[in-house]
């Protein structure tokens, strides 16, 4: 049945829309009117004719009218997707997901054409594509999923809405208990509403019948030494219990109740929110984390007698921590490979009373609070790899957000030569680590070859190995990389050039496929001959393989005859022998081996940096002893110090511009000493050393104490006589900074000017607004809702009574131990409810009989416009072309049937078969040489007398034939009179012979 | 006064003019090749895409084809989850699947359908498992939950008997169609083609180890051995007017190579094709899986060229290239095997997750391992 529907601006006859359907109206204009001036146009005409020949000039106008209303053809989609949303965060309790799985499984079975598609998108802290929309996929899959402890539902939605397949109808169905930790759901439901797209949402219902969780554990944020604090623990129970309360300082257990054996403090809760006072003292300086757990031990009656155990589900959000930092006077944190390196730095630090405490790298504080309750660290000699990345970043956040000061100090194993370039804290430092353009360097060159990694994620991994890798090079070091395209073949996907600003190696590293290649042999080819050609001193190749492709040692020793050496990351190698061709290929050229399976896999890009690290030794200076010179700049760190002695060594850096400072330079003005102010802390680099090895003369240097003292100073966090009374409290997914303030008499200090600063566990800070509202009393808050550690640190200057200035800092840390994921109980039907309702889904029940995933009902079916104008203009035209045909051409059928046949022999003429061909050669042969040829060229210009004039019409040319085609056979003549008549004549002839038939007819 | 005359239409002629020339153009659409100009395959038929359910796949490395015993034409794929899928080409669907007992160093890359050699009336597939240094055999139909093989054989070595990486199995058979060897090539170190009888004792069946053909060598230039080989990924055999020739892929020196089968000369070189053996063609780039025809030539994957050629096998000349590299219709990525059945070509276009199948000539079918 023909379907027509009219909508705005577009009109549907059948499977033809029109675009601009007003267009059509020209037809009720112009039709009469045709056919008006047709009854004058056509009078001549016959009556059958005249008919025909209105009906194609009628024809001809609908064409071209509906050409002009922009015509379309409309091919309908049929088949609908449904992509399922699983959410598989930690907040849905494990045994649901079967329930999920067979939901899907069973409804399926319902509405399901054959050609439907099924998509599953898993929702936790990200969206992971599980299947795309496809008529192959039966049921629910997992693989992998990513963290769970977080739920963005908003990500999953949009991941959904992005993968949905363009021919078919698409709706989705969300299948979660809808606690989201991060994005908004509502939000992103607007945008499938907009997209027409209708969400059905299966709501997980669940409620955790018997649970615990600590909300929060409170101390004050700091105190002195010798006091004692009150700390709370608040706990939310579903039912009343007993249990008990364990309490850790800094991991060690403290005895909260002396009576019992055992540790920990027995407790009874009851429905509801519980709090309990916990008594400390304080007896250490520096900060202090509290580690709270809770144990539950049974289910209290009403009678007071206790119960069966109780099933606390989520044992994930039964611990709570905060710290409390007990104040010291500056505490100063020395980083040494080796205790020696440090003595001479300790005793300077010593001799102007500050208190420092030495550590090794590996014994480096892994938490910001820990870290930030430091005034200032020094590391001696230290290289990047010796700290996590994480660490690096931490340290960054130190200075810019917690106030700290660092100091730098090199050695071979520092700065450049060490691998902080490209890490996080390099963006603190006040020179910049690549080598100055104009220096001439000894270059290293660094080819990467790639191949399949293949692990889950393993393209991920493998791009951030190779950005590690190029990080930690210099912008004047050469690098390149091989890879094995699967189309392309072997082939450099960035060829050996300077690193330069990285943007363009970054490109070529995101493009990377990591194509499974069958053989090393060209890859390792070309990089032998792209570092060969390199202008480097230092040339290293890693490769980065399972280890499977075949590989030739003839090449191996190329590589080791040029200089070059190979270090191999075998990744998940598939057997023994794998593992062989790599350690051969490391062990023959000089290079490393490294084996890495699934779990070590954040070592990788570690590893690289090392590697990297390899062919950096250029970027040190060694030579003859000289003195650094003094720049002009007046600053506090160099008063009193005219001159400092010798160095024969250093790492070369170039100068940043902006507000650092050089204070001494070396060779080519290199950067020796630099300082500058970093966010709200301070840096100071020295890259040359402390020992023997390079400044032998500074060691017995008369000014060593005060050149370090004045510099180490400079950089520490600001003290102060005032008194600071900080307490933060948690709101939401906020926390509240209160700060009473006192100034050094104890009055309260008002009008004070805080400038203060969060840093946050994702490493980006945030500023505290911290506002006056009470005398003394000033507040601000800040965004904490992501599970980790924060430290609020505030600088504070203050105008006293008297016309004088206070000074000083103060600093609070906040724990969230839990992720918000943990903190939700039941789920949130309303919001599901409301989803459904604004996308025109439904809200299903549990039973998959009922749940027609399928439903065709409140969807629009996507449809292809193919327009068609040209197509309808240029018939339109050809049938217009037709109708001036009919009224000037006249046409004769038999004529049109002896043309044919005409044409066919002519065609069968030229088809002839060779033996056909061969014949008639023949026989023209003998007519040009036998006997009878007088005779048949005679003959040639005689009728056939079988034949005899035609009384039938004909055309107007052509002529007809009677019989087929005979080679050599003399053609038929009009008449024997006619033999002699020329062309011009027997056109004359015809013409009169067709008037005189027409006029018969008529 | 106008001269009109009102056509006589001839329905009939016309309608017949049209048929002639619908019918020229159909004919003419008949004897279309199955690739244009540029190599590109012309109206294949894709089955399959990229994922994990049944009829999708992961990297397919492995395929052979069969008609069933309800007359079904289906293709054996392996892919890089481990999964045997049995599909049936008409219409792309799973008929059949089993998953491979074990897999935690690796998946299969080779796969061949022919007689079992525990039943000669009964058809099996033979698996090179790969990284499971092993050989397994499966009865058919396969049955999705039936995981274990029928006959296992191998274990990880280099010595009489043992495998490092076997990529594909030869099922020779005697004149009463009774399986009596299988030959099996092998790389990772021990490059190599080893021979194995099939020895009958009642009902049991065992392997015998008969020798090996070839030795593995990095370079092409025959200094470690004229059967040199890098990397044998495919083997098959060829019946030359009568001799049996082993058709061996040495996929890493680019080339095909024809040795002696059976009698005094066994695994004896006959010649090699090197890369560059037909200049009027594209160089062969890591051939990785070969069909032998009946008709004299070869069908060879080039998992480096992205495309299958035909060749000539008495003269080494291409015949033919079907496919050009690429993600696009008609185009082909990495392509691990191909087969011919009943006048089409079937390509396994693994790098694109997908079959390609186009027309072929019918006259022509694949030769079998027979004697």
């Amino acid at each position: 049945m023909m379907q027509t529907s009219i909508q705005l601006g577009a009109m549907q006859v059948g499977p033809i829309e029109f675009g601009q359907p007003m267009m059509l109206v020209l037809l009720a204009l112009t039709v009469p009117l045709t056919i008006f001036i047709a009854r004058k146009s056509l009078a001549g005409l016959g009556k059958s004719s005249k008919v025909a020949a209105l009906v194609i000039r009628i024809v001809a106008l609908l064409l071209v009218v509906s050409a002009l209303a922009r015509p379309s053809y409309r091919d309908e989609a049929t088949d609908v997707a449904v992509t399922v949303i699983n959410d598989v965060s930690r907040s849905i309790p494990s045994s649901v997901q079967p329930r999920v799985d067979s939901f899907v499984d069973l409804a399926q079975e319902g509405s399901r054409e054959p050609d439907d598609r099924l998509g599953v998108i898993t929702a936790a802290r990200h969206p992971i594509v599980q299947s795309s929309p496809s008529k192959f996929v039966r049921g629910i899959e997992r693989q992998f999923i990513g963290d769970t402890e977080a739920t963005n539902l908003a990500a999953a939605l949009n991941q959904a809405i992005a993968n949905r397949p363009g021919d078919a109808a698409f709706r989705i169905l969300l299948v979660t208990d809808a606690n989201e930790t991060e994005g908004s759901l509502y939000q992103a439901a607007q945008q499938a509403k907009a997209a027409g797209i209708p969400i059905d949402v299966l709501p997980v219902e669940f409620e955790y019948a018997e649970e615990i969780m600590m909300e929060s554990v409170q101390a004050p944020a700091n105190t002195r030494v010798g006091e004692t604090i009150g700390i709370r623990v608040v706990i939310t129970s579903t039912v009343p219990a007993v249990g008990r309360l364990m309490l850790s300082r800094g991991g060690t257990p403290i005895d909260l109740d002396p009576a019992p054996d055992e540790l920990g403090y027995y407790t009874e809760l009851k429905i509801g929110r519980n709090v309990i006072r916990v008594p400390v003292a304080v007896n250490q300086p520096g900060p202090q984390l509290y580690d709270a757990v809770f144990e539950p031990i049974a289910s209290l009656d009403d009678d007071g007698t206790t119960g069966t155990t109780i099933g606390d589900s989520l044992r994930e959000n039964n611990n709570g921590s905060v710290i409390t930092f007990v104040g010291s006077e500056g505490l100063v944190l020395v980083v040494a490979n080796e205790p020696r390196e440090a003595v001479r730095i300790e005793d300077a630090l010593h001799a102007a009373e500050l208190q420092t405490k030495r550590i090794t790298p590996a014994e480096f504080p892994g938490t910001l609070p820990e870290l930030a309750s430091y005034e200032a660290v020094v590391l001696l000699n230290q290289s990047a790899y010796s700290f996590a990345e994480t660490q690096q970043e931490m340290m960054r956040q130190y200075v810019h957000d917690t106030g700290g000061g660092i100091v730098m100090i090199g050695g071979p194993e520092s700065f450049g030569a060490g691998g902080w370039i490209g890490s996080p804290l390099a963006d603190a430092l006040p020179i910049r680590l690549d080598p100055p353009q104009k220096r001439q360097m000894p270059r290293g060159a660094l080819a990467i070859i790639v191949h399949s990694v293949e692990i889950p994620k393993g393209v991920f991994y493998g791009k951030q190995i190779c950005n590690a890798a190029v990080d930690a090079l210099s912008r004047l070091d050469l690098v390149g990389i091989v890879e094995y395209q699967g189309i392309g073949g072997t082939d450099w996907v960035y060829p050996i050039s300077p690193v330069g600003d990285r943007t363009a190696v970054r490109r070529s590293i995101n493009n990377l496929q990591f194509g499974d290649m069958p053989s090393f042999d060209p890859s390792l080819q070309l990089a032998l001959a792209g570092l060969q050609n390199a202008a480097a001193g230092q040339k290293h190749c890693i490769v980065i393989s399972d280890g499977d492709p075949s590989m030739s040692r003839g090449l191996l020793r190329q590589f080791k005859q040029a200089g070059i050496t190979i270090s191999t990351v075998g990744v998940n190698p598939h057997s023994a022998g794998d593992t062989n061709t790599l350690r051969t290929m490391a062990r023959m050229t000089g290079g490393t081996y490294y084996f890495v399976n699934n779990n070590a896999l954040a070592t990788l890009p570690q590893i690289f940096i090392k590697e990297a690290q390899t062919i950096r030794r250029a970027l040190i200076w060694e030579g003859e002893a000289f003195s650094p010179a003094r720049t002009g700049v007046p600053t506090e760190t160099m008063r009193g110090i005219s001159g400092v002695p010798a160095i024969s060594g250093y790492v070369v850096a170039a100068e940043r511009e902006g507000l650092s400072l050089v204070t001494l330079r070396g060779k080519e003005e290199d950067p020796i000493a630099a300082q500058w102010q970093h966010g709200l802390g301070k840096v100071m680099t020295f890259t040359s050393d402390v020992s023997s090895r390079w400044a032998p003369d500074w060691v017995g240097w008369s000014g060593f104490n005060q050149y370090w003292e004045q510099h180490i100073r400079w950089t520490m966090r600001p003290g102060g006589d005032s008194t600071l009374r900080v307490t933060t409290e948690n709101a939401g997914g906020r926390t509240r900074v209160i700060v009473e303030a006192f100034d050094p008499t104890g009055e309260r200090m008002d009008f004070a000017n805080f400038k203060a600063r969060a840093s946050t566990p994702d490493g980006v800070g945030e500023i505290v607004e911290l506002r006056q509202v009470g005398p003394g009393r000033y507040e601000g808050d800040f965004d904490s809702s992501k599970p980790g550690s924060y430290v609020v640190n505030m600088q504070y200057r203050a105008p006293g009574t008297e016309g004088e200035v206070f000074e000083g800092s103060a600093q609070a840390a906040v724990i969230r131990p839990f992720a918000d994921e943990y903190k939700s109980l039941k789920t949130n039907l309303p919001l599901l409810r409301q989803v459904a309702s604004i996308t025109g889904g439904r809200v299903l029940s549990a039973d998959p009989a009922v749940s027609d995933l399928w439903t065709r009902e409140g969807l629009t079916m996507p449809v292809a416009l193919t327009p068609i104008w040209m197509l309808m203009a240029i018939v339109g035209i050809g049938i217009f072309l037709l109708d001036v045909a009919v009224r000037r051409v006249r046409i004769d059928p038999r004529a049109i049937v002896a043309f044919v046949q005409r044409g066919a022999h002519k065609e069968t003429d030229r088809s002839m078969d060779a033996t056909a061909a061969m014949r008639a050669a023949k026989v023209r042969a003998d007519s040009r040489t036998g006997d009878d040829r007088k005779t048949r060229s005679a003959r040639k210009f005689e009728a056939d007398e079988s034949i005899a004039v035609s009384s039938e019409p004909v055309a107007l040319s052509g002529q007809e034939e009677t019989s087929g085609p005979s080679i050599g056979k003399p053609k038929r003549a009009e008449s024997v009179e006619d033999e002699t008549m020329d062309a011009l004549s027997a056109l004359r002839a015809a013409k009169k012979r067709a008037r005189d038939e027409y006029n018969d007819h008529e | 006064m106008m001269i009109i005359r009102l056509l006589h239409f001839d329905w009939g002629v016309w309608l017949g003019s049209a048929a002639v020339v619908l019918a020229g153009l159909g004919a003419g659409c008949g004897e279309q090749s199955s690739t244009d100009a540029s190599g590109r395959l012309v109206d294949a038929v894709v089955l399959g895409e990229t994922g994990t359910h049944p009829g999708q796949f992961m990297y397919p490395r492995a395929m052979d084809v069969y008609v069933d015993d309800q007359d079904r034409t289906i293709a054996v794929i392996i892919d890089k989850t481990a999964r045997m899928q049995a599909i049936d080409l008409a219409d792309g669907s799973m008929v059949g699947s089993v998953l491979m007992p074990r897999f935690s160093n690796g998946m299969p890359t080779g796969v061949t359908v022919a007689v079992s050699l525990l039943d000669s009336d009964q058809m099996a597939v033979y698996v090179p498992d790969t990284h499971e240094h092993r050989v397994l055999v499966y009865s058919l139909p396969l049955v999705e939950g039936v995981d274990d093989p029928v006959f296992s054989y191998g274990v990880f070595g280099k010595e009489n008997g043992e495998f490092v990486y076997p990529t594909d199995v030869l099922v020779m058979t005697d004149d009463a169609g009774v399986v009596d060897e299988l030959l099996i090539s092998e790389y990772g170190g021990n490059d190599r083609i080893t021979r194995h009888a099939v020895v009958r004792d009642g009902d049991d069946v065992s392997l015998q180890w008969m020798g090996q053909i070839g030795i593995p060598s990095e370079t092409v230039d025959g200094s470690d051995g004229v059967v040199a080989l890098s990397r044998p990924q495919s083997i098959g055999v060829w019946n030359n007017a009568g001799v049996q020739e082993l058709i061996v892929l040495d996929s890493s020196h680019h080339r095909v190579g024809r040795l002696t089968l059976g009698g005094e000369m066994d695994g004896e070189l006959i010649e090699w094709y090197s890369n560059d053996h037909d200049a009027d063609f594209a160089a062969m780039k890591f051939p990785y899986g070969v069909t032998v025809l009946d008709d004299g030539s070869a069908l060879i994957s080039e998992f480096g060229g992205n495309v299958v050629r035909r060749m000539d096998l008495a003269s080494g000349m291409t015949i033919e290239m079907f496919g050009v590299g690429g993600r696009g219709d008609g185009e082909l990525a990495t392509p691990w095997a191909s087969s011919v059945i009943d006048g089409k070509l079937v390509i396994l276009d693994s790098g694109n997750n997908r079959l390609q199948i186009v027309g072929f000539d019918e006259a022509v079918q694949m030769a079998g391992g027979s004697r």
